[in-house]
C-alpha cells in the first residue's frame, strides 16, 4: 500500500502529532528569547511572539493559538502573573498569523507586511479591552502611553486613547515579528518542512 | 517459529527524497536472534531503523510500499506509542534523544517507564538496573544537558534499556564509547538475549558484530546486497565491493591465506589465532606459502621523517585546573607538552608526546573535549596557564586563538549555524580577513577535501550526521591553521570515510601542520597516529609513540581503552614484537616463517 | 544553568507546602480584590500575602522584584491622575499638567490590586520549584501532554541560554569576535538568534522522534517516579483560601 504525496493543506489543517507537540514548546521558548533580547537591546518594543508566529508558520492557525495561550499561562506561572490576562490577544496573534500564512501571504517580503499588519490590528482589537480594564487604557509603553495622555486631554474618548495607544506599540512591534518569523521560516531546513502540512504557507518552497 | 520482526519488500521514499531511500528490502528475524546491520553511508541503515518502529510512515511520511510487522502488529497500522510497548530504539545521534522534560539522569532513564504506566516500585529497579548496566549510576544525579557525548550514548541506552522491548532496534549505539564501553554494552546485549531478547543493530564495528550476530544485512544504496550467516556473508566478498573493510584479524588471515578448520574465513579474533598456529606449524613442515599483499603502510614509516625535534612544544599547558561551574571538577594542576618536544627532551614536570599527530585517548568523561576547549579558548582554565608557540594565551579571545587553533567540535549541530553549506565554510575564511572570493575558493577547496563539493549549496541540516561532521571539519580547514583539533571526527563515517579522513590527516601533517585527534578507534589510532596521549579522569596515564603506549595493556585497561586488534592478535599468539597494523603483523609474520627472529618490541622496524 | 523562574531554594514552611495548596491559595487570594472591589480588602489580602513571604523567607526576593515594576506603576499615577474620566478635585500642579485627586485614588486602587496579585504569585512562585508544580498538576490530572508543554519549556529556556554559549562558540572557534567590550558582545549576540531559533527547531524534530518511542502519548494511566508530595495542612489551607475568596464574595454583595 502506498502513503501516497502529502494532501495540499486548508487553512485549518492541522496535523496533530507528537511533532507537533513539541514545536509549542520550541516557539513558547522563541518567545521568551525576542523579548529578552528586546529588553537587552532597550527596544521600544516587546517582541515576545515571534515564536508564537513562526508555529503558526509552521503548523497553522491552531497551533498558533495554542502556543500563544500556554505562552502566557506559563509566563503567568513563573514571572510575571499580569500576562495570564493577555493570553486572548496571544490567541489572536496565533490565529491570525496561521491563517495568513495558509492564505499564502508569507510567499513575498511584501506579502508579509501585510501579513504583519493584519496581526497587529488583531493584537491592538484583542488587547485594549484588556487594557481598559486593568489599567484604564494605559500600555506600559512609554511612547504609547505619551500618546494616549496627549489624546486623552483633547477629549478624545477613552476606548479610542486606548485603542490608539496600543496600536501604535503594536503596529511597528508586530510587522517586524512577522517579518522575523518569516526570514526564520525561509531558513528551515527541507527534512523538517515536509513533516508539517503548510498549505500555500508552503507553496514557495515545496514548488 | 514465527519470526518477529519481518520486513516484505520494502520500499520508501522521504517526501524531499530524489531517490528511494530503501529498495525492496526484505528478511526475517526469529526471536531471540542478533541481526547486524551494516553498509557505507546513506545505504539506508538509519531509515530501516525508522521503519521498523513505524516511525517511517508515519511520522516522516513520504511513499511507502511493502509490509513490516513486528511482534505481530503491522507498523503502518500501529500507533508508535503501541509498538514502542514491544519494541525500542536508540538513535545515532546521542546528543537529541533526551525528552527535554528532566532534570536529572536518573529521571531521564524514568521517563518512559512513567509514559507506560509502569508501577513506581519495579520502575525504581529497572531504572537503577539500567543505569548500572551502562555504568552511570554515579551520574543519577546529573543534569543530562550536562553530560559528556559518551556519556550521552549510555543514557541513551539505559532509557531503552529500561523500557525492557522485546525488540530492541540499536542505531551505532557504541559510536561514542571507549572499547571498554563498548564491550559492556555488547556484553550486557548478550545477557538480555539469553533471556530472549532480539535485536537489530546497525554498527560499523565489524569485529563486535561478527562475535555476536547471528546473521549479517548488508545494505547499499538501499538495497540489500547481502543477508545471511556472518561467515557467508564474509565469504561472498560483498562487503569489500560496497567499501567496507574487514576486521583487522580478518585481513590478516586472508593475507596470510589462514583458514579454519572448515577451510572459510576465520570470524573470530580465537579463530584467527587458532588458523595462524595451525598455518605456522604447517609452514615448519614445509608446506608454507603465504600469499603476500602489501597492505597498510603504518603511520611510524613517516615518523622519523616528520621528527624534526623542537624545543618548544607547539602546545603547552602549564599546572591547568579546571572546573565546570556545576561542580564537575575536571583537572587538576595538569601539565602537558603537545607537538615537536621528545618525551626525553620534555621541560621539568612536562609530559610530552613527541612530533607528529596526536592521539587523545581514554574513557567517557576523562576530559578530552574540556581539554581541547581549554586549548582553543572556549573555556578558561581557573588556575595555570596554556601557552600556544610558547606564547600565554590568556590575555587572546578565542576569536584571536582560532587563528591559530582550528578546532571542530564532537558534535557537528553545536558547529554548524549557516543555511548554505559553503557559507558555513566561508565564514571562517571570512573572519580571517580574507575577500570573498579567496574565502570561497578556500571554502571549495575544503569541501572538496573533504567529500562534499557537490553538496555546497545544501542546507546543513539537510546532510546526513555523517556529512555534517565532514562539513564541520571542513568549514575549520579553511580557515588553514597551524593547529588543527579533531574530536572524534570518525564518528558516523563508513570505512572510506575513515580513510579520507586519516589521508587528511597525513597530507596536514606533511604540510607542517599539528593534528590533534580524539578518538575512540585504536585501529584509527594505530594506522594515522604516531604519537598517543592517555587521559584517565583527568590525569595523563601516559604519553609517548603509540607503539610503546600499546605495549602497556594493564595501563590501558585503566583507561578504558584496549590495544588495537592486531595487537592483540599477536598477544594472542605469543609473538614477542608489538605489529600495530595487519601490515606490520603480515610484514613480521612472513619475517617468521623465514626463520624466527625475537627481536625486541621496541625495536620493531616500522612497516 | 540557571532554570528559569523565580524559585528560590530555601527551607521554611512554605517552601515545604505542597505545590497544588499554593496554587489555590495564589489563585483565590490574587481575585479576592477583584471580586470584592474594595480597597480597604485588598489592604488585608496584600498584608497576608507579605506576612506568607516573611514565613517563606523571601520577602526581600519578593520587594526587589516588585520594585521591577515601580516605574510601571508610577506611570499609572501620573496618567491617571491626569485623564481619568472622574477627575474633579485638582490635587498638585506640574507646570501645564494637573493631577486630580480622583484620579490618583483610581490609580491607587489599581495598583493595590496588581500588587496584590503579584505578591499571591509570589508566595507561589518563590516557594516552588516549577517542575515540581507541574508534576503534581499532572497528578491531579492535568493531561500529560499539556504537563509535558510546560515541564519542556521550563527546560527549554535555559538551554536555549546555554546553547547561546555554543553557537557563540561555534563563532569564534572560526575567528568571530564575541568577547571584549559591552558593545562587541551585544554586536555578536545579533548573528546567534537565528541559528539560535533554527537549530531548536530541528532538535525539536529529533526529540519528537526520541519522544514516540518512549510511549510518549500512549493512552492509559501514568505512574511518577517521584512520590506524591503529602502534606499535613494541605487541605485546611485550601479550605481556607477559598473561604476568603468567598468572604470576598459575600462582602462585595453585602454591599
Ligand atoms: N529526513 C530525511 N529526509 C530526506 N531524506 C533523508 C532523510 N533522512 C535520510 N535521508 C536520505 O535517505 C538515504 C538513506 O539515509 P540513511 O540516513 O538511512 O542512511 P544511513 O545508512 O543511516 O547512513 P549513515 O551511515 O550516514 O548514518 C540517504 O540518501 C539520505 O540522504
Ligand atoms: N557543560 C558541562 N557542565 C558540567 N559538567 C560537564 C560539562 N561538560 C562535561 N562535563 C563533565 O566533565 C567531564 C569531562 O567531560 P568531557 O566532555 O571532557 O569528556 P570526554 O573525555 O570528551 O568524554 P567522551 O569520550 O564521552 O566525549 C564529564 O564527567 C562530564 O560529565
Ligand atoms: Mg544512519
Ligand atoms: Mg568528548
Amino acid at each position: 500500500m502506498a502513503t501516497g504525496a502529502q494532501p495540499r493543506a486548508g487553512v485549518w489543517t492541522t496535523r496533530w502529532t507528537t511533532l507537533t507537540l513539541v514545536l509549542i514548546p520550541v516557539g513558547i521558548a522563541i518567545n521568551f528569547v525576542g523579548k529578552f533580547v528586546a529588553q537587552a537591546l532597550k527596544l521600544p518594543l516587546w517582541l515576545d511572539s515571534i515564536g508564537t508566529v513562526l508555529a503558526a508558520f509552521i503548523a497553522g492557525p491552531w497551533v498558533g493559538a495554542l502556543t500563544g495561550a500556554l505562552n502566557n499561562i506559563i509566563y503567568g506561572l513563573t514571572v510575571d502573573p499580569v500576562s495570564f490576562w493577555y493570553f486572548i490577544t496571544s490567541v489572536g496573534i496565533g490565529l491570525s498569523a496561521g491563517i495568513m500564512a495558509r492564505l499564502g501571504f508569507i510567499r513575498s517580503t511584501a506579502r508579509a507586511v501585510v501579513a504583519g499588519l493584519v496581526v497587529a490590528l488583531v493584537a491592538t482589537v484583542v488587547s485594549f479591552p484588556i487594557n481598559i480594564y486593568l489599567w484604564s487604557g494605559q500600555t506600559g509603553n512609554v511612547w504609547g502611553d505619551a500618546l494616549f495622555t496627549a489624546l486623552t486631554l483633547r477629549g478624545v474618548p477613552l476606548w479610542l486613547a486606548s485603542f490608539l495607544d496600543e496600536l501604535v506599540v503594536d503596529l511597528p512591534d508586530k510587522v517586524l515579528t512577522v517579518l522575523i518569523a518569516f526570514g526564520l521560516f525561509r531558513a528551515l531546513p527541507r527534512r523538517l518542512l515536509s513533516q508539517f502540512d503548510l498549505g500555500e504557507a508552503g507553496h514557495r518552497r515545496t514548488a | 517459529m514465527t519470526p518477529i520482526v519481518e520486513v516484505e519488500g520494502l520500499t520508501y521514499r522521504y517526501p524531499t527524497g530524489q531517490a528511494n531511500a530503501l529498495e525492496n528490502v526484505s528478511f526475517a528475524v526469529e526471536a531471540g536472534q542478533l541481526v547486524g546491520v551494516v553498509g557505507p553511508n546513506l545505504a539506508g541503515k538509519s531509515t530501516l531503523c525508522y521503519a521498523l518502529l513505524g516511525l517511517v510512515p508515519q511520522v516522516f511520511r513520504g511513499q511507502y510500499e511493502g509490509r513490516v510487522t513486528v511482534a505481530g502488529m503491522d507498523v503502518n497500522r500501529t500507533p508508535v506509542h503501541e509498538l514502542a510497548r514491544r519494541a525500542g530504539l536508540v538513535f545515532q545521534n546521542p546528543f537529541t534523544q533526551l525528552s527535554g522534560a528532566r532534570l536529572t539522569v536518573e529521571e531521564e532513564v524514568a521517563f518512559g517507564l512513567e509514559n507506560f504506566g509502569v508501577p513506581r516500585g519495579e520502575m525504581r529497579r529497572r531504572v537503577e538496573w539500567a543505569m548500572d548496566q551502562v555504568g552511570i549510576v554515579h551520574l543519577r544525579e546529573k543534569s543530562p544537558f550536562l553530560l559528556s557525548g559518551g556519556e550521552l550514548q549510555r543514557l541513551a541506552i539505559a532509557c531503552m534499556l529500561a523500557q525492557r522491548p522485546d525488540v530492541l532496534v540499536l542505531d551505532e549505539p557504541t559510536s561514542q564509547l571507549d572499547p571498554s564501553g563498548t564491550r559492556e554494552v555488547f556484553d550486557c546485549i548478550a545477557r538480555l538475549r539469553a533471556d530472549g531478547l532480539t535485536v537489530v543493530m546497525v554498527e560499523h564495528k565489524l569485529e563486535r558484530l561478527l562475535e555476536h550476530a547471528d546473521r549479517l544485512l548488508l545494505l547499499a544504496d538501499g538495497r540489500v546486497r547481502a543477508w545471511g550467516p556472518p561467515g557467508e556473508v564474509l565469504q561472498s566478498g560483498q562487503l569489500e565491493s560496497c567499501g567496507l573493510a574487514l576486521p583487522a584479524p580478518i585481513r590478516v588471515a586472508a593475507c596470510l591465506g589462514a583458514r579454519s578448520a572448515s577451510g572459510s574465513l576465520p570470524l573470530r579474533i580465537e579463530d584467527t589465532v587458532a588458523a595462524l598456529r595451525v598455518a605456522r606449524l604447517a609452514a615448519k613442515a614445509g608446506s608454507f606459502e603465504p600469499a603476500v599483499r602489501t597492505m597498510d603502510t603504518p603511520a611510524d614509516r613517516e615518523e622519523s621523517r616528520l621528527s624534526t625535534s623542537r624545543t618548544v612544544p607547539r602546545i603547552a599547558l602549564r599546572g591547568v585546573s579546571f572546573a565546570y561551574p556545576d561542580g564537575t571538577r575536571v583537572f587538576q594542576e595538569l601539565s602537558l607538552a603537545l607537538g615537536g618536544v621528545e618525551p626525553g627532551a620534555a621541560p621539568e614536570g612536562y609530559v610530552a608526546a613527541g612530533a607528529g599527530p596526536v592521539a587523545l585517548i581514554g574513557e567517557n568523561g576523562a576530559g578530552k573535549t574540556t581539554l581541547v576547549k581549554l586549548i582553543a579558548g572556549l573555556l578558561r582554565p581557573q588556575s595555570g596557564e596554556i601557552l600556544i608557540d610558547g606564547q600565554a594565551i590568556r590575555a587572546q579571545t578565542a576569536a584571536q586563538i582560532a587563528r591559530r587553533v582550528g578546532l571542530v567540535f564532537q558534535n557537528p549541530d553545536d558547529q554548524l549555524f549557516k543555511s548554505r553549506a559553503l557559507e558555513e565554510a566561508m565564514f571562517g575564511a571570512l573572519n580571517l580577513g580574507l575577500s570573498p572570493r579567496e574565502a570561497e575558493r578556500r571554502a571549495r577547496e575544503a569541501l572538496e577535501r573533504v567529500g562534499l563539493g557537490s553538496l555546497a549549496e545544501e542546507n546543513p541540516y539537510d546532510l546526513s550526521l555523517g556529512q555534517r561532521k565532514m562539513l564541520a571539519l571542513a568549514s575549520v580547514l579553511a580557515m588553514q591553521t597551524p593547529i588543527l583539533i579533531l574530536d572524534e571526527p570518525t564518528i558516523a563515517q563508513d570505512h572510506p570515510g575513515v580513510e579520507r579522513i586519516g589521508r587528511l590527516v597525513r597530507e596536514l601533517q606533511t604540510e607542517g601542520r599539528l593534528v590533534i585527534v580524539i578518538t575512540h578507534d585504536m585501529e584509527f589510532v594505530a594506522s594515522y597516529c604516531p604519537r598517543v596521549v592517555v587521559l584517565a579522569r583527568g590525569a595523563v596515564l601516559a604519553a609517548g609513540s603509540a607503539r610503546a603506549v600499546f605495549a602497556q595493556p594493564e595501563l590501558l585497561g585503566q583507561a578504558g581503552l584496549e590495544p588495537p586488534s592486531t595487537l592483540r592478535l599477536a598477544r594472542a599468539l605469543g609473538l614477542s614484537a608489538d605489529p600495530l597494523t595487519p601490515g606490520e603483523f603480515i610484514e613480521y609474520w612472513t619475517g617468521l616463517g623465514a626463520g624466527p627472529s625475537d627481536r625486541p618490541a621496541a625495536s620493531v622496524p616500522p612497516g | 544553568m540557571r532554570p528559569v523562574g523565580l524559585y528560590v531554594e530555601r527551607q521554611s514552611p512554605i517552601h515545604g507546602l505542597d505545590p497544588i495548596t499554593k496554587l489555590s491559595y495564589a489563585v483565590c487570594l490574587a481575585l479576592v480584590p477583584f471580586v470584592a472591589g474594595d480597597l480597604r480588602i485588598t489592604f488585608v489580602a496584600l498584608v497576608v500575602n507579605l506576612g506568607l513571604l516573611v514565613v517563606g523567607r523571601v520577602l526581600r526576593e519578593g520587594l526587589l522584584a516588585l520594585a521591577g515594576v515601580g516605574f510601571f506603576l508610577a506611570t499609572l499615577f501620573i496618567v491617571q491622575g491626569m485623564v481619568y474620566p472622574g477627575n474633579a478635585t485638582p490635587l498638585v500642579s506640574v507646570g501645564p499638567l494637573v493631577l486630580y485627586q480622583e484620579g490618583l485614588a483610581h490609580a491607587a486602587w489599581l495598583s493595590a490590586r496588581f500588587i496584590n496579585l503579584t505578591l499571591s504569585a509570589f508566595v507561589l512562585l518563590f516557594t516552588t520549584r516549577p517542575a515540581d508544580l507541574v508534576d503534581e498538576l499532572m497528578r491531579a490530572g492535568l493531561p500529560p501532554r499539556v504537563g509535558y508543554v510546560l515541564l519542556s519549556v521550563l527546560q527549554i529556556i535555559p538551554s536555549m541560554a546555554a546553547r547561546v554559549s555554543v553557537i557563540q562558540d561555534a563563532q569564534r572557534s572560526r575567528g568571530m569576535e564575541t568577547e571584549g567590550p559591552v558593545w562587541v558582545r551585544m554586536r555578536a549576540l545579533l548573528p546567534v538568534l537565528g541559528p539560535l531559533v533554527i537549530s531548536s527547531l530541528v532538535a525539536m524534530q529529533e526529540r519528537a522522534l526520541a519522544l514516540e518511542v518512549r510511549g510518549f502519548g500512549a493512552p492509559g494511566p501514568r505512574t511518577f517516579y517521584r512520590p506524591p508530595w503529602q502534606h499535613r495542612l494541605a487541605w485546611p489551607v485550601r479550605l481556607a483560601a477559598l473561604s476568603a475568596l468567598l468572604g470576598a464574595l459575600v462582602w462585595r454583595l453585602a454591599g
